[in-house]
């Protein structure tokens, strides 16, 4: 059983009242200060950190996304 | 985007694609149920659209993607403290490439021995529209992405 949360993220229809409500960027942490850190997997499976990700360059640009 | 990240490589800049939800789930890509799909997917990413970026996953929760607001396709640019300096609602290869740009001459002008304050800027960009292909791309999802969107948006 997938909790609600988890299936409201992953909604399985693009209809306004599932996406919308997700769409809050306006919400999202500002510029300037030390941002939210978690984990994250390679495709191999393997635990990361975004903060791993950042420490590791002068600059890292993130795109978000997916295949649909 | 994968072509400003080897641009911009030798300026140690780096560049990651990070797998979120579905934003369109159709019949032959749908809505994600457990990691393992998740993973499937990200990899289909990697291989049927060329990214040659790291592909970093979520968690099924998606608590990063929330965090940061969970805008379908949006690019964000962090210094190596952990602050992000640039944060742009759809992702533009334009205008990621003008921030980057930038961004690497400010550390330029710093190992030069500048003194340089930070000012927060805001701006409208513009991206190109590209429907005929947004389509394209909708139906390698399944009819039903095409349907939902077109009921969407028209």
């Amino acid at each position: 059983m997938i909790p609600k949360e988890i299936n409201n993220y992953n909604y399985d229809a693009f209809i306004p009242e599932n996406f919308e409500p997700l769409m809050r960027f306006e919400e999202s942490p500002p510029l300037g200060s030390t941002a939210p850190d978690f984990p994250l997997w390679t495709l191999e499976e393997k635990e990361t950190r975004l903060s791993e990700i950042w420490e590791s360059h002068l600059y890292t640009v993130v795109e978000f996304g997916s295949f649909t | 985007m994968n072509a400003i990240a080897e641009e911009f490589a030798p300026q140690d800049v780096g560049a990651i694609f990070l797998y979120t939800n579905e934003a369109h789930p159709g019949e032959h890509y749908p809505h994600l149920t457990s990691m393992r799909q998740k993973f499937e997917h990200a990899r289909a990413l990697r291989d049927i659209y060329g990214v040659s970026r790291p592909i970093l996953v979520d968690a099924l929760s998606g608590d990063c993607h929330l965090a940061y607001g969970s805008m379908p396709n949006m690019t964000w640019i962090f210094n190596s403290a952990g602050a992000p300096v640039y944060k742009s609602d759809w992702t533009d290869a334009l205008s990621v490439r003008n921030a980057i740009a930038y961004f690497v001459d400010v550390a330029g002008r710093r190992r030069e021995g500048q003194r340089l304050a930070p000012f927060r800027v805001e701006r409208l960009d513009y991206r190109t529209q590209d429907r005929e292909k947004f389509y394209e791309a909708l139906e390698r999802n399944g009819p039903k992405a095409v349907k939902e969107f077109r009921s969407a948006f028209g």
